[in-house]
């Protein structure tokens, strides 16, 4: 029941914050929001302390959910409202609703056009990524997948912000939206494909139908069929993910939405897809997966040094951070396929929270930034170290996190992942140490080109300081940060209790 | 010709319906007041629905092989009163505004009416003649009730020179099939001789049944016989296409399953590759084209094309799936509550803005949400069922459609209807964000004071059904299998 009402809480705070302005003052829809997405984080804390001596005692990898929660839903068909936790799911719900926190908190002073249809927007993201990290019948996941699309694409459509130089502002909008929701809908359509694969094999077997993660797992497949519907699957999450040659959208969406941040911490989208490839894609089709070994490899490899470089030669802030995301999601693409160990899985899901913070938390640096000195672009940037009072060594925390230097989480994360590599690879594991190498290159060059060497304009700067609030939200992501580095054992205590 | 008691019982519903139809033209020649027409016209459709009542206790049953009254076609006969019912009360407005009084609408639509309500439950190739006709010709008259004069004009005449060459087509299938069934006309015997016959004879037979296809093909816009649907859709008004788009083609489609259900799978192979060439065109054909096109009445006729392709496949996929009945029925209640439903809308945005928006263009409908928001969210629900996008009944049923689709293994079908799904989402998108962006210049009107006219509340209802059973379809689907028991 718990499960059910994390679901449904960030719903009903949506309907609830449209009609809110109604009733009280224009700032209620705000405050509407951060209660209910309080509430969501509330809630999971609340389950993970109430299962804390499980995971503290688990000995040995048993294959049972944390909680579960089914309701029959379309029993002509066999569909559940089957929601299932385990460490992996319970991490990153954990994650969701405390990005979903700092969003509410990150947009707080802003003016938005009418509030609480943004906040509504906002809190369905919420609801539908947790629905996605929680949902184990696969026609709810794939619900909650395509719910998640529409939400996005509304909130860059009318709230978004792109660069000044265009002229024709909706209609570059309309297109980059359009872009995220052609490629998210064929991504999900690859997605129901192979679910459809996969259930009307076990209806022919069995003829019984069902959607279920649990019997679907049980299902021996033909091998042509096997890979066909691995592939579907596969491709679906990689186009979300985003990989190379599909990731156009990923950079376009990011450099547009709102310069507050807001949509860009619910960026944490893209992780859904690590989530579906661990959880699904890989245990539901285990034969075909050293078929498609090869070829993810080089995809991930690919994808990580063409980014770095293009992260590199990049104007754009935003554009960097968002190829600097691209880069790490090669990097996991290839840590997952390179082996089955639990080594591995358990490093790719630090590495996973670890970035998304740090991301999450340079975006909200770089939005700051742009209030300050409205723009964007770094070659208008120079020596602004002694212009701002605690941008410049945050922002320099999280570059550096973003490093993996020791003591970070991210360090701990890349260190337990390449280990795991060098069990099966050690070529491998080289070429990612190698990948430090491009990455410190386009870290140090924004540092470098944004707070140090000559003013190349002069600002007038009316106000050094940050506002209590964006310091707050700033300080808690370096705790966090700090925290997972020094005491990464809960994290990898409660990622052991997995399924797969 | 005998005709028992029981069988005169089953015959209430027409009977009554004949018998309202005379009425009404007594008391359009006495008074043209429109709203005692209105009134009555709504107490005749409730009459027969209650008649429908008594006719489930003793179904099924055949009357002279000309009508088989069974569950199937008590379902629809009901689905069909209902909104057809609806349209009237939604038609009242419009009406209202014309000059010289058209109470003539409700007498056609009654009579229209009551074709779809034959071809429900047609059993024999005389009677959907009779139904087919009897649907098609008041709707010319119907064209001409409402809307621009001159526009509808020349859609009347397009659509009847259509349809009376389609006419022709049946009529030349069906001498056919008298031919080869050695006279008999029924379902039945044509069932039977196509079990029977040898090889001579059975072409004969299927040469009839596939110009009776095309027939079918030329009245559902299904691809090489559709390409007319742009240019009629835009000259009609919008009460008038919330008919003609759905009630007319369905009750037609409805006849055609039965039909199809009668013709072996192993004689009439060629008849079902026929058909998923149709769907599988329409499909791509009718997506394509809207995908370019910026009138909202034209991109309806397209839409509604490839809806009709999917409707096909559903068809089509009989063989292995045991609810394809369920899934047809629980598709045509989905695009029946969407597709009225955006007709409706239109035309209420049509009356509330007078001048603005004579063209229909998509652009014109720009801010809508932050002037009118009960309609644009009504729109957008109903444009999220049409395209299928989750929590809606819209997405169940194409759910339901692609597992019965790839259950029986048509394969390229299946995919072809993913990709028309695809690109569906596309050039709906287009219309919503329309519907949503900043730039609005019209007077503000509040979210409940719709709710309280009829129109706005009628409009609710569907809102509600939509998206209720987009949350709890079992329910509708354990209904629909008490309800649609076939034969």
């Amino acid at each position: 029941m718990l499960l059910f009402l994390l679901v449904i809480i960030p719903y009903i705070g949506g309907c609830f914050s449209v009609f809110a302005n109604r009733f009280c003052n224009r700032f209620s829809p705000r405050w509407n929001a951060l209660l209910f997405t309080f509430s969501t984080f509330f809630l999971v804390v609340f389950i993970l302390y109430k299962n804390y001596f499980y995971i503290k005692c688990i000995e040995n990898n048993s294959n049972e959910w944390i909680t579960e929660f089914v309701f029959p839903w379309i029993p002509q068909l066999g569909i559940n409202f089957h929601l299932a936790m385990d460490g992996l799911s319970l991490l990153m719900v954990i994650l969701v609703s405390f990005l979903g926190v700092i969003s509410v908190l990150c947009s707080w002073e802003e003016e938005n056009k009418s509030m609480h249809v943004f906040y509504f927007h906002l809190l369905f993201i919420i609801g539908s990524l947790i629905g996605i990290f929680l949902s184990i019948d696969l026609f709810l996941f794939f619900c909650f997948w395509e719910l998640a699309i529409i939400p996005v694409y509304f909130l860059v459509v009318f709230w978004g912000e792109p660069d000044r130089s265009i002229k024709d502002k909706n209609k570059h909008l309309l297109k980059v939206a359009n872009k995220f929701v052609v490629y998210g809908l064929v991504s999900g359509f690859l997605m129901l494909l192979s679910i459809f694969g996969l259930a009307i094999n076990y209806y022919n077997s069995s003829s019984i139908w069902s959607f279920d993660y649990n019997t679907l797992l049980k299902v021996s497949l033909n091998p042509n069929l096997e890979l066909f519907l691995m592939i579907c699957l596969f491709l679906s999450f990689v186009i979300k993910m985003p990989i190379i040659p599909f990731h156009s959208w990923f950079p376009n969406l990011l450099i547009n939405t709102p310069k507050s941040g807001t949509i860009d911490l619910v960026g944490i989208i893209v992780k859904t897809s690590i989530y579906g490839l661990l959880r699904f894609c890989i245990p539901l089709f285990p034969n075909s997966y050293f078929k498609i070994v090869p070829v993810a490899i080089v995809l991930g490899i690919i994808s990580a040094f063409y980014s770095a470089l293009v992260a590199y030669s990049q104007k754009n802030i935003k554009k960097i951070v968002a190829y600097m995301s691209i880069s790490h999601m090669g990097v996991m693409l290839s840590a997952i396929y390179s082996g089955k160990s639990l080594l591995i899985y358990q490093g790719i899901v630090i590495q996973t929270i670890a970035q998304s913070l740090t991301a999450a938390a340079l975006i909200i640096v770089f939005g700051k930034l742009y209030k300050k000195i409205n723009s964007m672009n770094i070659k208008k940037m120079g020596g602004l170290w002694f212009n701002l009072n605690w941008l410049p060594g945050l922002s320099l925390f999280f570059l550096v996190s973003n490093l993996s230097i020791p003591g970070t989480g991210n360090f701990v994360g890349e260190f337990i992942t390449l280990l795991g590599i060098f069990n099966h690879s050690n070529i491998l594991s080289f070429m990612f140490l190698f990948l430090s190498i491009f990455s410190s290159l386009y870290s140090f060059n924004i540092m470098h080109k944004i707070y140090y060497g000559r003013e190349k304009k002069v600002y007038f700067i009316e106000n050094k300081c940050i506002t209590k609030t964006e310091l707050f939200i700033l300080l808690s992501f370096v705790f966090l940060i700090l925290a997972i580095g020094f005491f990464p054992k809960l994290i990898l205590d409660i990622s052991y209790i997995n399924t797969m | 010709m005998i005709i028992i008691n029981k069988e005169l019982t089953a015959l209430i519903p027409f009977f009554l319906f004949f018998f309202n139809i005379i009425i009404l033209t007594l008391l359009i020649s006495y008074s043209i007041k429109n709203f005692k027409n209105l009134t009555f016209t709504i107490l005749a459709f409730f009459v027969s629905f209650l008649s429908l009542f008594f006719v489930i206790k003793i179904d099924p049953i055949d009357i002279n092989y000309l009508l088989r009254i069974d569950k199937y076609s008590i379902f629809y006969s009901k689905v069909f009163l209902i909104f057809s019912c609806m349209i009237c009360i939604m038609s009242y407005e419009s009406l209202k505004n014309k000059k010289n009084n058209n109470s003539q609408f409700y007498l056609l639509i009654l009579l229209s009416t009551l074709g779809c309500i034959i071809l429900t439950s047609v059993n024999n190739l005389i009677s959907l003649c009779i139904g087919i006709e009897l649907v098609n010709i008041p709707l010319l008259g119907l064209m001409c009730c409402l809307g621009n004069y001159k526009q509808s004009l020349s859609s009347v005449i397009k659509y009847m020179v259509l349809s009376s060459i389609s006419f022709s087509f049946l009529l030349f299938g069906v001498a056919c099939v008298y031919i080869g069934s050695e006279g008999g006309l029924s379902f039945f015997e044509l069932q039977r001789s196509l079990n029977l016959a040898i090889d001579d004879s059975i072409y004969v037979l299927l040469f009839g049944i596939s110009f009776i296809i095309v027939s079918f093909a030329f009245k559902l816009s299904i691809f090489p016989f559709g390409l007319w649907i742009s240019d009629i859709y835009n000259g009609m008004h919008s009460i008038v296409l919330s008919y003609f788009s759905t009630l007319s083609k369905l009750s037609l489609f409805i006849s055609l399953v039965r039909f199809f259900l009668y013709i072996p799978y192993i004689k009439g192979k060629i008849l079902y590759y026929l058909l998923e060439i149709m769907a599988i065109f329409s499909i791509l054909f009718g997506n394509i084209m809207a995908l370019f096109e910026s009138n909202l009445k034209k991109l309806m006729g397209y839409s509604s094309m490839s809806s009709f392709g999917y409707l096909l496949a559903a068809l089509l996929s009989f063989n292995s799936f045991p609810f394809f009945l369920d899934v047809i029925a629980i598709y045509i209640c989905s695009y029946l509550a969407s597709s009225v439903g955006i007709f409706f809308i239109m035309n209420l945005i049509d009356l509330n803005n007078k001048n603005k928006f004579k063209e229909n263009i998509i652009s014109s409908y720009k801010g809508l949400f932050w002037s009118d928001p009960f309609l644009a969210i009504s729109l957008t629900i109903m444009l999220f069922s049409l395209s299928g996008i989750p929590i809606n009944l819209g997405f169940i049923s194409k759910f339901l459609l692609f597992c019965s689709i790839f259950n029986s293994h048509l394969i390229f079908l299946g995919i072809v209807s993913f990709l028309g799904t695809l690109l569906s989402f596309y050039y709906y998108f287009r219309i919503i964000i329309n519907l949503y962006s900043f730039s609005s210049e019209f007077e503000k009107i509040s979210f409940f004071t719709h709710i309280k006219t009829v129109p706005g509340f009628i409009i609710f209802l569907l809102d509600l059904f939509l998206v209720f059973f987009g949350f709890f379809p079992s329910d509708l689907i354990v209904w629909l299998n008490d309800v649609i028991v076939f034969l």
